[in-house]
C-alpha cells in the first residue's frame, strides 16, 4: 500500500513539471491576475487608498505573483535556456529582477520626513523630525544624513495656488525639488516634498526692547490655515494665518489662556499692541519638508524594467 | 488657431473615414483615402505643435488636448495602414476629436508635479501605444467584417489578419514602456513604484490582458477572427483602463488630468 501511494505521489511528481511550465497554466493565471486587478479596481471605487494597499497585500495576490514567477521559470527551464529567443529570455527574466525588487522594497524601504528652514541645517534634531516609516524585517538603522537648507524658491501661477516651481538649494550646490530627487548613496533618495512659512516673531516691551525673537515653524500655508506660536517665555499664544499667498499679511490673534487679548490683521513688521506689550512678524522665510527614501528595491525594478523593454525591442527587431 | 485647425481635422478625419471604408468595395479610392488620411494627419501635427507653443507644454492638459495628442497619433499611424482597416482609425480620431471639442480648450499651466521630461515621455508613450491598439481593435473590426465577405468567396488571410499580432506587439512593448515610465515619474515624485492607484491596477489588468492575447497569439496560433474577436474585446478594457479614470473619487488618483470632463461627470455630487 506504501509502495502504491509512493508510486502515485512521484508519478504525480513527474508530471507537475510540463504542468507548472505549460503556456495554458500562464494564461490561467495571466487571466486570473488581470481578474482580480479589476476586481481591485472596483474597491479603488469604493473605498480608500489605504484598504486598497491592504487588499492588494492579501496572501491570495502573493500567491498568484509566485505561481506565475513559477510557470515563467519553469517554463524557461523545460523550453531550454539555450533555444530560446534572446529577447524571450531578457523580457521573461527581467520579471524576476522586478519581482525582486518589489519584494526587497517591501522587507526593507524606510521613509523619514523632516522638516528644515531656510538657512537651517538638518542634524536629526527631534524637533525636525516629523515623521518616520515602521521598522522592516530587513530595514537596519535609518540613513545618517547631514545637509544645510541653502534657499527655497516657490514660484506660483498667477496668483493662484498652482505651483510652478518649488526648488530647494542645499549646501555644496546640491538642489532638489519635488519631482527631481537627490541620490545621497546607494538607493538613498531626498526630495522637497512640502512647504511652508517660518516668520521670525518678535515680542517688544512698551519701550521698544526686545524680550523674545524666535523663528516658527507654521503650517499657515495655503492661506486660510490657522497655526500657532507658543512664546518660550510668556504665557501668550499667537495664532496666525496667512491672508495672502505670499504671506505679507497675516490674520493674528493673542490668547492668554482662553482669553483673547487682541486680534487684527498686520502687515509684515506692523506692530500689534496687547498687555503693554508689542508683538510682530519681523521676518519671513520659508521651509521645506524633506522626505528621506531608502529603497533598495528601487533600482532592481528600475533595472529590470529597462532589461524587460530590450528584450522586447529585440524580440520585435528580430522579428522584423 | 489651434481650435480652427482642430475643425479642419475633425472635417478630414470623417472624409478620411468615409473614404477608407468606401475603399474596402473600390480599391480605386484607396489611394485618394490615403491622401486625405496624410492631409488630416498634417493638419492635426500643426494644430498639435501650435497648441504646444502657445500652453508652454505638452498638449496633455483637459480632454481638449488629451483629444488632440491621441488623435495626432491615430492619424499617424492610419497613414502607415496598407490593409482596407485604413477607414476605421480616421473614423475613431474623428470621433475622439468631436467628443474633446465638447469641452473648454483654454490653455492651464501644468503644476510642479506635471512638468518632467518623464512626463512628457510617459504620454508619449501613451499615446503612441493606444494608437497603435486603437489601431489594432479597428483592424480586428476591419476583419471581422471583411472575413464574414471573404467567408462568402474565398477565405485567404488578408492583409489585415496579417497586421493584427504586429500591431498587438508593438502596442504591447509601447504599452509596457508606458508603464515604466509611469512607475519612475511615480517613485522620483512620491518615493513609490508602485501604489495600486486606480490606473495602475487597470493598467497592470490592460496588460495582463495584452500579454494573455501575445501569448495565445504566439504559443496557442491564435490568428484571423478569433483573435480578432479578442482584440477587439481586450480594447474596451483598454479604454476603460483610461477613460473611466475619471469617474474615481479623486482621493484614489493623481491621474485626473481631464479636469472638465472629471466635473462633467460628477456634477455636483461628492463622494
Amino acid at each position: 500500500m506504501l509502495d502504491n501511494a509512493l508510486f502515485r505521489i512521484r508519478s504525480a511528481g513527474v508530471d507537475v513539471w510540463p504542468l507548472l511550465g505549460s503556456w495554458q497554466l500562464s494564461i490561467v493565471l495571466m487571466v486570473t491576475t488581470a481578474f482580480w486587478y479589476v476586481l481591485l479596481a472596483v474597491f479603488a471605487f469604493l473605498s480608500p487608498p489605504h484598504v486598497v494597499q491592504s487588499i492588494a497585500g492579501l496572501a491570495m495576490f502573493w500567491i498568484l505573483y509566485a505561481l506565475l514567477l513559477v510557470n515563467t521559470a519553469v517554463c524557461l527551464v523545460v523550453r531550454g535556456l539555450k533555444g530560446l529567443a534572446i529577447g524571450t529570455l531578457l523580457f521573461h527574466g527581467s520579471l524576476f529582477l522586478v519581482a525582486a525588487g518589489f519584494v526587497l522594497t517591501v522587507a526593507s524601504r524606510y521613509e523619514a520626513t523632516y522638516r528644515v528652514a531656510e538657512g537651517e541645517e538638518f542634524t536629526g534634531n527631534e524637533a525636525q523630525i516629523v515623521s518616520t516609516s515602521a521598522p522592516r524585517v530587513l530595514m537596519t538603522t535609518a540613513p545618517s544624513i547631514r545637509f544645510k537648507v541653502e534657499k527655497i524658491v516657490p514660484e506660483l501661477w498667477r496668483d493662484q495656488l498652482l505651483f510652478t516651481r518649488l526648488e530647494a538649494t542645499l549646501d555644496g550646490g546640491r538642489s532638489t525639488r519635488i519631482n527631481r530627487p537627490l541620490v545621497l548613496g546607494m538607493a538613498t533618495f531626498l526630495r522637497l516634498s512640502g512647504f511652508g512659512y517660518t516668520p521670525r516673531y518678535e515680542i517688544l516691551d512698551a519701550r521698544g526692547n526686545l524680550l523674545e525673537s524666535e523663528f516658527a515653524k507654521l503650517t499657515i500655508f495655503p492661506p486660510g490655515r490657522r497655526d500657532f506660536i507658543a512664546s518660550a517665555n510668556f504665557p501668550f499664544r499667537f495664532y496666525v494665518t496667512a491672508g495672502d499667498l505670499s504671506a505679507t499679511m497675516f490674520d493674528v490673534k493673542i490668547y492668554r489662556g482662553r482669553l483673547l487679548l487682541a486680534e487684527r490683521v498686520v502687515r509684515r513688521t506692523e506692530p500689534l499692541e496687547f498687555e503693554g506689550l508689542v508683538f510682530r512678524i519681523a521676518d519671513m522665510r520659508y521651509w521645506g519638508e524633506f522626505t528621506l527614501v531608502r529603497d533598495a528595491g528601487a533600482p532592481l525594478i528600475l533595472l529590470g524594467a529597462i532589461i524587460g523593454i530590450a528584450g522586447l525591442c529585440l524580440k520585435l527587431w528580430r522579428r522584423a | 488657431m489651434p481650435e480652427k485647425l482642430f475643425v479642419a481635422v475633425i472635417v478630414f478625419s470623417l472624409i478620411s473615414g468615409a473614404l477608407g471604408i468606401a475603399s474596402w468595395r473600390r480599391d480605386s479610392l484607396r489611394a485618394m483615402a490615403r491622401a486625405s488620411t496624410a492631409l488630416a494627419f498634417v493638419l492635426a501635427l500643426a494644430a498639435w505643435l501650435v497648441r504646444w507653443k502657445t500652453a508652454g507644454h505638452l498638449p496633455l492638459f483637459g480632454t481638449w488636448e488629451s483629444a488632440l495628442s491621441l488623435a495626432v497619433f491615430i492619424l499617424a499611424i492610419a497613414m502607415f495602414m496598407r490593409t482596407a482597416a485604413l477607414g476605421v482609425a480616421p473614423l475613431v480620431a474623428a470621433i475622439i476629436l468631436v467628443h474633446g471639442a465638447l469641452y473648454d480648450s483654454t490653455a492651464y499651466a501644468l503644476t510642479i508635479s506635471e512638468r518632467s521630461l518623464v512626463v512628457d515621455v510617459h504620454s508619449i508613450l501613451a499615446w503612441a501605444a493606444f494608437a497603435l491598439l486603437t489601431a489594432n481593435a479597428g483592424i480586428a473590426i476591419a476583419v471581422m467584417l471583411q472575413r464574414r465577405r471573404a467567408e462568402q468567396e474565398n477565405a485567404e488571410p488578408t492583409a489585415g489578419e496579417r497586421s493584427l499580432g504586429r500591431t498587438l506587439s508593438i502596442g504591447f512593448l509601447l504599452y509596457t514602456s508606458m508603464i515604466a515610465t509611469g512607475a519612475l515619474y511615480k517613485f522620483m515624485l512620491f518615493g513609490v513604484a508602485w501604489s495600486f492607484d486606480p490606473i495602475e491596477t487597470l493598467a497592470l489588468a490592460s496588460w495582463l490582458a495584452y500579454g494573455t492575447l501575445l501569448h495565445l497569439h504566439l504559443m496557442g496560433n491564435w490568428n484571423g477572427v478569433k483573435l480578432a474577436r479578442w482584440c477587439a474585446g481586450v480594447f474596451i478594457l483598454l479604454v476603460l483602463s483610461y477613460r473611466a479614470i475619471v469617474f474615481f473619487p479623486p482621493v484614489s488618483t493623481y491621474h485626473i488630468f481631464d479636469i472638465n470632463l472629471r466635473i462633467h461627470v460628477a456634477g455636483g455630487v461628492s463622494r
